[in-house]
This record gives C-alpha cells, sequence and structure tokens, in this order.
C-alpha cells in the first residue's frame, strides 16, 4: 500500500475560456470563463483542482430495458466549490493567476472542501500504481455536507450521490434509486422495485 | 301387445331419466379448464386445495410485490377472477391518472410512442417517420408526453427514450381500442 500525500497550493488561479473537464455520451463537466481554481499537487506536480464559480454537471442516469427506459437525466448548477482529481495538464494552460477581492473567501471555501475530501492524514491511497493517473474523480458537495462522487474512466462510469448510484460501462448498467434498483447486462435486464 | 310396449317405454323413460341425472352430475364435477377438463375430486377436498393454492399463491404474492416490479400496480396473481390482495387498494391520483390519459388523447402522441416502441430516436429520426407532423408541432407532442412521464429524454446525446409506463399506457390504450372495437362488432 502507497499513500501519497497531498497538498492544496495557496496560489488562487482563474480560467480563461469556459473549460469542458469531461465529457461523453453519458454526461459531462464543464466550468464557465472566470471560475477559480486553485491546485492539488503532489510532489510539487499538479494532480488537479478545486473550482470555484459557475459550472454544470450533467449525467443520464437512463437505463434502456426492452419493457421501457428507467432513470431520468441529472443535472446539477455548480456553484460552490468541487474538487477534480486528474487529467491537470489540459487546464494548465487556460488558467491563469487570479487578481481581485474574491481570492481569500474562495481559498478558505476550497480549504474547507480540502480537508473534508482527504480528511485529515491528507493522503490518498491509490494502490501500488502510484498517485492518480487515469480517469477523473470529481467530488461535489452535497447539502449534508457529503460529497456526491462522479469517477469517469473511459467508458466507465461511476456516480454515487445522496440518494443514487449509477455504475455504466459498454455493456453493463447498474442503479440504484429510491424508486427502483436495475441492473442490466447485454440487454438482459432486472428491475427491482423499491417502493415498499 | 300394447301392454308390453307400454312397460318397455316405461322402462326406457326411467331410463333416460337416470342417465339425465347422471350427466348433471359429470356436468357438475367436471369443468372447463384452459388446457382441457379437469374432474372436481369433491367439494371439502376441493376446499382445501383452494386454501392450500391461495395460501401459497398469497406468499408467492407478497415476495414478489416486495422486490419484482412489472408495472405501475406490481405484480397480480390472481385466481378464479378476483385477485389475491385482500386489503384496500391505494387511492389512485386520479389527476396523475388524468394527466395521463390526457397526454395519451392526441392521435399524434400515441404514433410518437408507437414509434419509441422499437428503441430510442433523435427528434430527426421522429420528424422523417412522422413526415405529417410539423417540427413545432412534434416538439410539443414530445413536451407533454414527458411531463406526464411517458417519454424521457438523454441530455447529452438528445434520444427520446419511451419510458415503462409510457410503454404500459400505449399498450392499455391499444388494447382498450382493440376491446372496444371487437366488442362493437359482437
Amino acid at each position: 500500500m502507497i499513500w501519497h500525500h497531498y497538498r492544496l497550493e495557496g496560489k488562487v488561479l482563474r480560467t480563461n475560456d469556459q473549460l469542458t473537464l469531461w465529457k461523453s455520451d453519458r454526461g459531462s463537466v464543464s466550468i464557465d470563463k472566470d471560475t477559480l481554481a486553485v491546485a492539488i499537487t503532489l510532489n510539487g506536480r499538479p494532480q488537479g483542482y478545486i473550482f470555484g464559480g459557475n459550472g454544470k454537471m450533467i449525467l443520464d442516469t437512463i437505463v434502456e430495458t426492452e419493457q421501457g427506459a428507467v432513470g431520468k437525466p441529472i443535472e446539477e448548477q455548480l456553484t460552490e466549490p468541487f474538487l477534480m482529481l486528474g487529467n491537470p495538464q489540459d487546464i494548465e494552460s487556460r488558467i491563469t493567476p487570479a487578481t481581485g477581492g474574491e481570492q481569500r473567501d474562495f481559498l478558505t471555501k476550497a480549504e474547507d472542501v480540502y480537508h473534508k475530501f482527504f480528511g485529515e492524514e491528507r493522503a490518498l491511497d491509490f494502490g501500488c500504481h502510484g498517485h492518480h493517473q487515469e480517469g477523473l474523480i470529481f467530488a461535489f458537495a452535497d447539502d449534508s455536507g457529503k460529497f456526491d462522487l462522479l469517477i469517469p474512466h473511459g467508458s466507465k462510469i461511476v456516480y454515487k450521490a445522496q440518494h443514487i448510484v449509477f455504475v455504466s460501462d459498454e455493456n453493463r448498467v447498474i442503479m440504484k434509486s429510491p424508486e427502483s434498483t436495475v441492473v442490466s447486462h447485454n440487454g438482459k435486464c432486472i428491475i427491482v422495485s423499491g417502493q415498499s | 301387445m300394447s301392454e308390453d310396449l307400454r312397460e318397455e317405454m316405461k322402462k326406457l323413460k326411467e331410463e333416460i331419466a337416470s342417465l339425465k341425472d347422471q350427466m348433471k352430475d359429470v356436468g357438475r364435477g367436471e369443468r372447463r379448464h384452459k388446457g382441457g377438463f379437469y374432474v372436481d375430486i369433491g367439494g371439502p377436498v376441493q376446499d382445501y386445495m383452494d386454501d392450500v393454492m391461495q395460501s401459497v399463491a398469497e406468499g408467492v404474492q407478497g415476495e414478489l410485490e416486495k422486490s419484482i416490479f412489472i408495472g405501475p400496480g406490481g405484480t397480480r396473481i390472481v385466481t378464479r377472477g378476483r385477485p389475491l390482495n385482500k386489503e384496500p387498494e391505494e387511492p389512485v391520483d386520479l389527476s396523475q391518472a388524468a394527466s395521463v390519459m390526457s397526454a395519451l388523447g392526441h392521435e399524434h402522441r400515441l404514433r410518437i410512442l408507437n414509434e419509441l416502441m422499437s428503441g430510442g430516436k433523435y427528434i430527426n429520426e421522429l420528424q422523417e417517420r412522422l413526415s405529417e407532423i410539423t417540427t413545432s408541432t412534434l416538439s410539443s407532442h414530445l413536451n407533454v408526453l414527458e411531463e406526464a412521464g411517458l417519454v424521457v429524454q438523454e441530455k447529452m446525446r438528445g434520444r427520446y427514450l419511451i419510458t415503462i409506463p409510457g410503454r404500459t399506457a400505449y399498450k392499455m390504450a391499444t388494447k382498450m381500442a382493440s376491446f372496444i372495437k371487437h366488442g362493437e362488432e359482437r
């Protein structure tokens, strides 16, 4: 087991343009121009960011079955700071140091998100492969102070929020919501009602 | 001679009456079943069997209703034409029912659902197949179907998909139409 110690930088950055952080047939995460960002580093190298501004997360948590479609799209406005780990190279060139009075307030909120996500240890175990290199991890703070997690990796997606768990790859979809649990594999499907 | 004949006729009548009685018993004991005939094995035994079957079916029904979802009302096992679940059903939300029926109450919308029965489609695919409906009208109909929960649209790809309630509602509407048509013919 290898534990990596991450660090939140103190320098606030700003996006020069609208940025699409992730996009696939199933969903997307994007942030508007002038969104503030602060880097999360490992051994001095950026591994991710905490963003604060306006953004949008879309995820089609819909499962097609022979009986009809189950689920609905999720569309969240991202107005509170959220964390992203992975793919920092594409972002580095599109952010510049920020100037302005709102930096202090954002940094305080970003530290809060960082501490909640990493905990007091400020370390994550990504196994023997070393630091987080493949796929992305998004953590959106919800109303209860917990995180909604979105982990896309190629065609695979894991989404865990307060009321829904959604896991999909090319041939399989598993969705658990208060209404139902759906397991679909190569066109075969089981739907289990969650209603009593 | 005539007395012999009368005697013979009397015997024959008695025999016919006796056969008629036997036929009545057979009629009571032998019921037509979907797959053929079965013979009633006696009142008390039949009642006992009915109770056992009902108890087993109620158990299965309970388990199924806890877990397996088939339609909006869940699964239902019916014996001898009456539902096993004796508890009063949940009150129906009539305004929601009216909303669904209203969404179904247009030939164009039923035709849209019919197109979606074979799989999700983009709006241009629907437009090609339903060329007599204008684009704006098609969008408007799709909005009505979506609000009623009969159709869902993917945010990313934009395809329209028929939902489980949508499929059930479409089947219900077409079966009802077929039932009424055949009822009129009869």
